[in-house]
């Protein structure tokens, strides 16, 4: 009975132990995008602001990790040029950036999403697997940060990779799911 | 946390494998089906149901070898895979799905209860394993508990039919991904 006590013990430690890991879960923020059209003289800003989420006012001290995120939406090439769609983040400012340059010039602005290819003239929905691997651990980082650190504000930039581009995004939307405690 | 897992990991070996050598081996083999379901997983936080806590359903098969302990306990190491259905959601309009995950999981259950002998059972259990997620260039491994209910009754000395639910955690970090199993399977026992 001895050995009994023992195994009684471990398992109690155990139970425990795992009460933290007990109420947590995967909770998802879901954005819409504003429809738009983008062209390599003229951006526009996509403000995301998690602290309209009562959700994540509520559990931001609990928020642990990203388990997923992915932005979609439906892409129009205006072109007869292929070009691939990238996504940058920076922090909100008074005015939106209009050019690429400057925006890429703010000390906050990181690359968060892409490649995403279009051929000459081409609309396409993207998938939503498809979109979760374009994310970068750059971005996932930076995203994170700003959930957990910052104000859960922040802007949003689809730009196209290079050249001359103009493209239109329609029924775009950002999916964020944060590992937390509730 | 890992500490305190190890530990419990520890203690719990320390004392099945002390208990073991004070008693007669039996083992049996057990076949088993049922569904699982993500737990709390992607749950959308503006407009939460309590439906929506059950995520895309999928099949879970496995096997376990029950080994008596001690008269009141046994210890099953098991194996199991589950595959889940993929999740389909509209955003501003548009349809998309998300691939489900597939599920593996191996470790081992303390069951208090004898399980290798004739009768009905009712038992509660509890495991430690390792599990591992895959879908499409994307793979989460990590420890889990188990926690369960279990119903069993003896067809004959030989065989018996077990059904049981069952709550998975799989460790990340400091939170967990849940999964809930419901299942039934045979069981033979080698000794009468």
């Amino acid at each position: 009975m001895k050995s009994l006590r023992w195994l009684i013990l471990g398992l109690g430690i155990g139970i425990l132990a795992s009460g933290c890991i007990l109420t947590s879960g995967q909770i998802q923020l879901n954005f819409d995008v504003n429809d738009g059209t983008v062209t390599s003289t003229g951006l526009y800003g996509i403000p995301i602001k998690l602290s309209d989420e009562q959700e994540y006012v509520d559990h931001k001290e609990d928020i642990k990790n990203i388990s997923d995120l992915a932005f979609l939406g439906k892409f129009t090439n205006n072109t007869s040029n292929a070009f691939t769609v990238e996504v940058w983040m920076t922090q909100p400012t008074t005015l939106p950036y209009t050019d690429e340059t400057s925006m890429k010039a703010d000390p906050t602005a990181v690359k968060i999403w892409g490649n995403f290819s279009l051929a000459a003239n081409q609309t396409k929905q993207i998938d939503w697997n498809e979109s979760a691997h374009l994310f970068t651990k750059a971005g996932k980082d930076a995203i994170f940060k700003e959930a957990k650190d910052g104000d859960g504000d922040f802007t949003l930039y689809a730009i196209g990779s290079s050249g001359t581009y103009d493209f239109d995004i329609k029924n775009g939307a950002l999916v964020l799911v944060l590992d937390a405690g509730i | 946390m890992k500490r305190w897992l190890a530990l419990a990991a520890a203690a719990a070996l320390l004392g099945a494998s002390s208990a073991m050598a004070t008693e007669e081996l039996r083992v049996g083999v057990g076949a088993f089906y049922g569904l699982s379901a993500p737990v709390l997983q992607d749950v959308d936080a503006s407009s939460f149901s309590p439906g929506d806590a059950l995520g895309e359903t999928g099949s879970e098969w496995g096997v376990r070898v029950p080994i008596k302990v001690i008269p009141v306990a046994t210890i099953e190491p098991y194996y199991t895979q589950s595959s889940y259905d993929d999740r389909t959601e509209t955003f501003n309009g548009l349809s998309y799905s998300r691939e489900g995950w597939d599920r593996k999981a191996i470790g081992a259950n303390f069951l208090f209860a004898n399980t290798l002998a004739t009768g009905f059972k009712f038992y509660p259990y509890v495991g430690i394993g390792s599990t591992k997620l895959e879908r499409t260039d994307e793979e989460l491994s990590n420890f889990t508990w188990n926690f369960g209910l279990g119903m069993g009754f003896s067809v004959n000395e030989k065989i018996s039919v077990h059904v049981r639910s069952q709550l998975d955690l799989m460790v990340t970090d400091d939170t967990s991904r849940k999964f809930g199993d419901v299942t039934a399977g045979l069981q033979y026992n080698f000794q009468p």
